[in-house]
């Protein structure tokens, strides 16, 4: 696992929507999910692929004809250092409300 | 590596969101990631309807996303001598009375990005035109990726500074 040379707050809501669940989830769930665009989410999943931080692989469902969907899980390496932005970023909230400040919204 | 299913026998896709999808993986660098995204994103479209979402949304992410992984692969020094030649080229035929040497300039700089696609589309790995590949073979070298980083950002920077002041120094003295 490499580490992340950018980590955007998009970026911590896919690993937030990774980290929900144990199964492997659909990309476009995780689009969904975050409630961010899929020009958005792709390319953070690309991104967390290639460095290691999630694996994907096709859906095994033969009832279903046509393109395969793709499923997402975060590794088990990943985990923790996922759930430790996860704090860093809900710090970082709790601070901002204590001092008065709007919290960002998604796309800032 | 598995074979792609024919997308026309499964759910329904427009052929406008199903062309959008093809041409958006199509730039996509390494024909696996190629082959890869196209049944991906196919696959998006056709069940995006599932979650409440519109397959053209969908699409649209798709090519925002191959332009965005595009972007994240070292394309950024081609991309601005694309920039550099573009403006200087519309500067060229804005003050020279002959203007097609400026617009064939621009012209250049328009097509150059297009023409690196289709050079990596043709030549993988290790050749000229992959990025990605580039990018991986940079980190690689001795003294790490900040060294392989450095080298291409200062290189990169002195082609578009020495580019930028000639096409300045050249259109001032008209």
């Amino acid at each position: 696992m490499e580490p992340l040379s950018r980590i955007t707050s998009a970026t911590v809501d896919v690993l937030d929507v990774l980290l929900a669940g144990q199964e492997p989830r659909w990309g476009l769930e995780i689009v969904k999910a975050t409630g961010r665009a899929s020009g958005t989410v792709y390319p953070i999943l690309d991104r967390l692929e290639r460095s290691g931080w999630v694996t994907s692989t096709w859906e095994a469902d033969s009832e279903r004809r046509g393109p395969r969907r793709r499923l997402y899980q975060i590794t088990g390496e990943a985990a923790p250092a996922a759930r430790r932005l996860l704090a860093a970023r809900a710090e970082r909230e709790a601070a901002r409300a204590r001092a008065g400040d709007p919290l960002p919204q998604p796309g800032t | 590596m598995p074979a792609i299913r024919c997308p026309s026998r499964g759910r329904d896709v427009n052929g406008l969101i199903r062309g959008a999808v093809l041409v958006a993986a199509a730039t996509l660098p390494g024909a696996e990631r190629r082959e890869r995204y196209r049944e991906q994103w196919l696959a998006d479209c056709a069940g995006a309807g599932e979650l409440g979402m519109s397959a053209p949304s969908v699409a649209a992410g798709a090519v925002w996303a191959a332009v965005r992984m595009n972007l994240s692969h070292g394309a950024a020094g081609p991309l601005g001598l694309a920039v550099v030649l573009v403006v200087g080229g519309i500067r060229l035929a804005t003050v020279r009375p002959d203007w097609i040497p400026g617009v064939a300039t621009a012209l250049a700089g328009a097509a150059l990005p297009i023409l690196l696609l289709i050079v990596r589309r043709f030549l993988e790995n290790g050749a000229f035109g992959d990025l990605a590949n580039v990018a991986r073979q940079a980190r690689r070298v001795p003294g790490g990726p900040r060294r392989g980083r450095m080298l291409s950002l200062t290189l990169g920077g002195a082609l578009l500074l020495t580019l930028s002041a000639v096409l300045f120094l050249y259109t001032r003295h008209m």
